[in-house]
């Protein structure tokens, strides 16, 4: 298996990536895997969240 | 728990289905939402390219591969972000992150302590595969009127420092101790700053392989813990001490 750690590619600094921490995750409305819709804040109804972006699940 | 790729919903229904996932997945399709909150992944072509692998059409539209952490109030307290999409926390570190290392059921705990200080030492998981991060938590009790040394420290003295080693496949990442407050000893122009109380410190760590991904057995991975400190009172310190813990987890083949 490829070490990934030791390629040199160019350098992103993930401070400055995406949403800053203190600041509220934006509002969003995408379709679930059953089609139906979900506003992201109104599903949390409250509640602590984890949002995960990944690659395709299809490979 | 959300997960958002630039999957299909016919996609993520059969990998859902699969895998008996309950949680949403949502369908980003164009990468619309990842490109507006800025996370369309710019380094993926080379990447690919480092890597010895041919650019495809999958990799356009991928976001940096990562967590956001929120509140009750929608919030973002804390982010984490991989540089490659092969990394990625274990479902466990990812809830010791959001809900606290103490809420999440630990794998096997190892103690150590000396005169004033009590340390003990968790794993995420007693399981984990190649490239997969996850911590190792460590938690530091000094009696009541017990301090130990931190960074920086005048000359002769030993700050506190946490190494994790032992198996040649284990790759530890940079780990902060927190806090650290001014500290004056009576009679001494030299500065100092000490923790007390109770310290945690996470240590993020991946596993390397070079296993082949199927066929082989599990295998057994030594995680040491090397703990270095010296411990004083307000009138006296006790001899500078080096613990090792010992902890060990199984590596599984990934997944195909």
């Amino acid at each position: 298996m490829t070490d990934f750690t030791d390629v040199q590619i160019p350098d992103v600094d993930f401070e400055r990536i995406g949403p800053p921490v203190g600041a509220r995750f934006p509002d969003v409305v995408l379709a679930d895997q059953h089609g139906e819709s979900i506003d992201l804040h109104e599903h949390r109804a409250g509640r602590k969240a984890l949002v995960v972006f990944h690659r395709s699940a299809d490979w | 728990m959300y997960a958002v790729s630039y999957d299909s919903v016919e996609t993520l229904a059969r990998f859902s289905a699969a895998h008996g996932i309950s949680y949403p997945l949502l369908s980003d399709v164009g990468s619309r939402f990842i490109e507006e909150i800025g996370l369309l992944n710019s380094t993926i072509e080379a990447e690919v390219v480092a890597s010895g692998r041919t650019v495809a059409e999958k990799h356009h539209g991928l976001p940096y591969p990562g967590t956001f952490f929120l509140d009750e109030n929608g919030t973002i307290i804390d982010t984490r972000f991989e540089r490659y999409h092969r990394i990625r926390p274990t479902g466990n570190t990812l809830l010791a992150r959001l809900l606290g290392a103490e809420e999440v059921p630990r794998a096997s705990l190892v103690a150590e302590s000396s005169p004033g200080v009590q340390i003990a030492a968790w794993l995420d998981s007693d399981v984990v595969s190649a490239n997969q991060l996850q911590d190792l938590h460590v938690r530091i009790q000094m009696d009541d009127d017990v301090h130990l040394y931190v960074e920086p420290v005048p000359q002769g003295y030993r700050a506190l420092s946490l190494e994790l080693t032992g198996d040649g496949a284990l790759r530890p990442r940079p780990h902060v101790i927190d806090g650290g407050r001014p500290f004056v000893v009576d009679g001494l122009d030299e500065e100092f700053f000490v923790v007390d109380g109770t310290l945690e410190v996470s240590i993020p760590f991946t596993v390397h392989s070079n296993r082949d991904t199927s066929g082989d057995p599990d295998r057994v991975v030594d995680v040491e813990l090397v703990v270095s400190y010296q411990a004083c009172t307000r009138s006296e310190c006790f001899a500078p001490e080096r613990r090792t813990l010992r902890l060990s987890l199984t590596e599984i083949a990934n997944p195909a």
